[in-house]
Formats: structure tokens, sequence, C-alpha cells
């Protein structure tokens, strides 16, 4: 390459001058073979010169100063004496010896401070604006004059006392002398009194407890700052918090457990808080609280058993018919309930099984229900679960209320294995209350163990057959719906959805089902007809009796020949 | 004609909650009012 660029470069002055110069070249290029073109090769004249006359080209420094001088495009002279330089670069031409621009270097980056930014500038602060009226305010010129008068007399006391000073000086202070000052001092005194409007308590003697609370929950209830879940009340910013994940894993506890929970198990078993730890009323009143307000979760309890439910668990009880099904089934109790009912305001109460509450292992909410089972505990509450224990059996019963809507009737769900274990259409059973008003025993009178043939709906086939079964309760006989008393029913069929849906119709199908024909009637006691009704749909004595005593086509009609009998004309059904 | 607490009733039920560490029932708040109207007509 340097051999190239040598050849290439034409020098000055003769042939052995030419000569002598490219071979300076070639030694300086060989020098800097690894250095960029333009790239300055620097080497000692004296160095040139040895190597020169190594070669045999004489004349020593002298020489080789002369050669560089001769050809100024290609090298060039640096220094003086011995330090002078002869200097090239593998380009062939005179390299450019400017000094770098020094403007800016890392060293000098690093080591010299940023300069401090300038202080932003602070935007004026805008004044607050007086209100206009203040400006406008019209001031009573009788208040100024009174104000003048109050200086005035401010004067004419400081003076009264001045004076009154003087005749301390000279007469010994007498007690009456400093009462009196201390008279004009207060008349002259500049303080004024403000009186605002004193609020007295309400006066709450007289009333009683019920109305206090109410009054109370009005007055609180739309607070927002108050949380209320029930009877507790708490302030909402005290209330702990749920973030997604608790809220998450209170709903996949639910589920994983496959029934609705408490809020104890919720805060012990979620949340780790333990039962008796200062928290844990806290934790259970947030759970409450909290749960409430996400759509999520259903309120499903009662105010001492305070259960949760949420999305994605199976229902409780039958699933032979919906829940809307049989509140429509049900819909007579809206007319036979009152109006106000005091709930919980009895012990106990009795009840005789139908064969439709037996088949499908459920109790009508009536009115004698409902005076011994809790009210909603919040507003639109559509379903309570409740615990019923059978100490003969020494089991206890996840079931469900379903309270009534305005349209449908209240009943109460899941006794289906209680009664499928223990007892037969027509038994007696008795429900108390305990202390608990989520929690309730539910009791039958155990007899002998005797045997009958009694009525059962083959499911498989859809029919009814008799079969015999073997009980220990007692039962109502009338109630009992044994072969003997409605063996007519044997391969019945039950009846079709729309006839079972008009208790009329139902009544006209079962006296010929079970009624006694004479003449081309029907007649049948007013308790076979109740038991028989029953077997397809829930019907109350009262509306059978209502049915019965208010038909207007005239299709039944009580039987003069009976003691509380009807008979039921064909071809008239309503 | 049923009775209706007024602001001072308010307030001071709220001074109650404010002081609350639990939950505080319904009757422990007819208990207090029932106190505080004693305590002011002596």
């Amino acid at each position: 390459m340097a051999t190239d660029v040598a050849t290439e470069l034409t020098f000055a002055g003769s042939p052995k001058d030419r000569e002598a110069a490219s071979q300076v070249f070639k030694a300086l290029a060989a020098r800097g073979r690894f250095m960029s073109d333009n790239a300055p090769i620097r080497v000692p004249v004296a160095h040139v010169a040895a190597y020169l006359d190594a070669q045999g080209i004489k004349g020593g420094e002298t020489k080789v100063r002369a050669i560089a001088e001769d050809n100024p495009g290609v090298f060039l002279l640096q220094g003086e004496g011995d330090a002078m330089v002869i200097v090239t670069s593998k380009a062939g031409r005179t390299p450019v010896l400017a000094e770098p621009p020094a403007v800016h270097s890392f060293k000098q980056r690093f080591m010299t401070p940023k300069p401090k930014s300038a202080a932003p500038v602070i935007p004026v602060r805008e004044r607050a604006r007086i209100d206009e009226r203040w400006t406008t305010l019209v001031i009573d010129p009788s208040l100024i004059a009174a104000d003048t008068d109050y200086e005035e007399e401010v004067e004419a006391v400081a003076e009264t006392i001045a004076e009154i000073e003087q005749v301390i000086e000279a007469i010994e202070p007498a007690a009456e002398l400093e009462l009196e000052i201390e008279e004009v001092a207060a008349a002259a005194s500049p303080s004024r009194t403000i009186t605002s409007p004193v609020i007295t308590p309400t006066d709450v003697t007289g009333v009683d407890d019920v109305e206090l609370a109410t009054a109370i929950r009005e007055r609180l209830t739309s607070d927002p700052r108050v949380a209320v879940f029930g009877e507790q009340w708490m302030m909402e910013d005290r209330v702990p918090r749920f973030s997604r994940g608790d809220l998450r894993r209170v709903r996949e506890y639910i589920q994983e457990q496959e029934q609705p929970l408490t809020d104890d198990a919720i805060v012990q078993d979620v949340f780790n808080v333990r039962v008796g730890s200062p928290d844990f009323e806290l934790n259970r009143f947030a759970v409450n609280f909290r749960l409430s307000r996400e759509k999520d979760f259903e309120f499903v309890g009662t105010g001492n058993q305070r259960f949760w439910s949420t999305t994605g668990l199976a229902p409780i009880g039958t699933t032979r018919r919906k829940p809307n099904e049989l509140g429509s089934d049900y819909r007579y109790l809206l007319d036979e309930t009152p109006a106000h009912i005091a709930y919980r305001s009895v012990d106990k109460v009795d009840h005789i099984l139908t064969f439709f509450e037996f088949a499908h292992g459920l109790l009508p909410y009536d009115a004698d229900l409902q005076r011994l089972l809790p009210m909603p505990v919040e507003d639109g509450q559509r379903a309570a679960v409740l615990t019923f224990e059978c100490p003969q059996s020494y089991t206890t019963y996840l079931v469900e209320l379903r309270f009534p809507t305005p349209n449908r009737g209240g009943f109460v769900l899941g006794l289906d294995d209680f009664f499928s274990e223990n007892l037969v259409p027509g038994a007696h059973v008795t429900i108390s209350r305990t202390e608990n008003d989520g929690h309730y025993r539910v009791e039958y009178i155990a007899e002998s163990s005797q045997s009958e043939r009694l009525l059962e709906l083959e499911e498989r086939k859809s029919r009814y057959v008799f079969r015999p079964t073997t009980f220990a309760c007692s039962a109502d006989p009338a109630m009992l719906l044994t072969e003997t008393m409605f063996g007519r029913l044997n391969g019945e069929k039950p009846l079709d959805e729309k006839v079972r849906k008009r208790p009329e119709a139902v009544v006209a199908a079962t006296f010929e089902r079970v009624g006694e024909s004479r003449d081309g009637n029907f007649s049948a006691s007013f308790a076979t007809l109740l038991a028989g009704v029953n077997i397809e749909r829930p019907m109350s004595a009262h509306l059978l009796r209502e049915t019965l005593d208010k038909d207007d086509t005239g299709a039944f009609s009580r039987d003069p020949d009976l003691d509380d009998a009807y008979t039921y004309v064909p071809g008239t059904t309503p | 004609m049923s009775i209706q607490l007024n602001d001072e009733d308010l307030a001071y039920l709220l001074t109650l909650l404010r002081n609350a560490t639990q939950p505080v029932t319904t009757q422990q708040l007819i208990d207090a009012l029932r106190r505080h109207s004693d305590q002011f007509r002596g």
C-alpha cells in the first residue's frame, strides 16, 4: 500500500533526490503502517538520516531536511535541533496539524458542575375576592352614633376612674369604694356577648323503644357517614375495607363449601380472625356491611345467624318444582295472612303434613309459621337460610325460608330428607323456636311402628301408586292417604298443569277421585276433600271452604245428609 | 304523631359512633339517647 502510494507520488529534484525522497517516504509509511491515512507519522530527522545512510544515501540530516523542504506537499519539518522531526501521512500528504477544538471534552463535562437551573417563575396567587355584598353594605347611621356615644362613654368612665383613683390616693381605700370602682368598670366593659340559639335534646321520656328505634333509623340511615347492618351501627370510615382479592376469596370459599356460610365462619376461615379476639366483632360487622354492598353476594340470614350466599350455589330443597312455581301455588297465603303480624310471637307451631308438602319437602309460610319465624333483616330480602334440628334423629337440616313477594306466597324448603326418613303424609309435626332466631327444633310424635299401603307418586311413570309403608309417627287418620280411603287414585296420573292452577278445577277432579258416587253426583266429606286436593296442589282449609261455599256455578253444594260434607255435580265444572 | 330527632340528637349520636371502636347496637343508641335527654333536663 505504502509502495503504491510512493510510486504514485511525484517528488521534486534530481533523479537521485527523487529516489532519496521515495526512500524516506517508504520508511515513514512503514513506521505508520497501522495508522489511518491522514494521521501524522512523526520520525526524528536523525533516525531518517541514519536509515538513508544505511541505504547508501549520504548527506545525513542535511539531506533529509533538504528532501523535506523540496517536497512541502509530502513532508513537513517540526521542532528545532536534535528534536526536529519529519512528518508525513500514509496518504502522502502533509498532515494538517491543527489543534483539535477544545470547546468540549469529557473531562470538562465530568469536572464542571451543571449550572443551577433558574428558579421557575411563581405565578401570582389570585387574591380571594371579598363578596360584593360587603362592599355594598349599608351601615345604619344610628349604630355609628351609638358607637360614638360608646366611645364618649368610655372616656367619661375613664375620667371617673382617674378621679376615683385620685381620691383613693388621698384617702384610705375603703371596701365600698373599691366595689363602686368595680361596678363602674363592669358597666364600662367593652366586651360584647354573642348568644347563639340553644338546641335542646328531644325529650324522649314516655317514648317507647320501638318508636325511638324507628326515629334513629330514619335519621341515621340517610346519613352516608354511617354504616348500618341489621341492628348494628358504626361510622363508615371505621369499618375495615376489603380488596377485590378478599371478596374473591370469600366467594370461592362459599362455593367450595357448597352451601351458604355464616359471617362467623367467613371471618374465622377466610380472614383468620379468632372468636374472642378484640377485632372479631369489628370484622364480622365489616363482612356483613361490605358484602351487603356487593352484587355477587346475597344475604340469606337472620338477626342471630347471618348467612351469606353467592352465585353458583346449588339450590336448597326440591328440584321437582321451581321456587317461582311453588310461590305461585302458595299465592293464596297472601290473602289469608294479616297485614301486620307479630314475628316470633309464639313459641311453637303444630302442623299436619299434606301429601304435597311431604312430596316436596316443604312447609307453607302461613300466618302460624310467620308468628314463629323471624322477619327479614334487610329490606327486600328474598330468602333466609335457617337450621332445623331434629333431636329425635340427631340431625340438623339446612332449610331455606322464601319470603313472600307481592304476587307469590312464602314457604320453607329443604325438609325432603327429614320427611322421607321419619314421616308420612298426615303426620303431626311441631316446630319450636330457640334463643337463636335462625335455629329451630322440629319434632314429631313417635309411636309404635305400623304398616299401611300409602299413596306415592311413581316418578318414572308419572302416576300414583299405593305401596306398603312402615312408619313410627303419629298421623291424622283423615290426612293419611291409605288405599282403603283413596284407592281410586291408584294408577291415576297427576293433573295437567293448567288444571291444577285453578283450585275449583282441582276440587272437582278430587270429588271424582275420592267422592262417593250417588245418582251421578259425587259426595265427600270436607276432611277427605282437604286431604285429596292437597295431593295435587297446596290448599288450606280456608281456601277449600271458600271454593266450595262461594261457587257461583252451582257445581258444589253442601250435602244435607252428611255432617260437613259436600256434593259435586259433574258437567258443571267451574 | 311519631317522634323525630333534631340536629342536637343527631350530633350526639354521631359523636357516640365516632368514639366507638366496635359496632353499636340500636338498643345502645336508644339507652344513650335517653340518658342524654335526662341529663339535660336534670
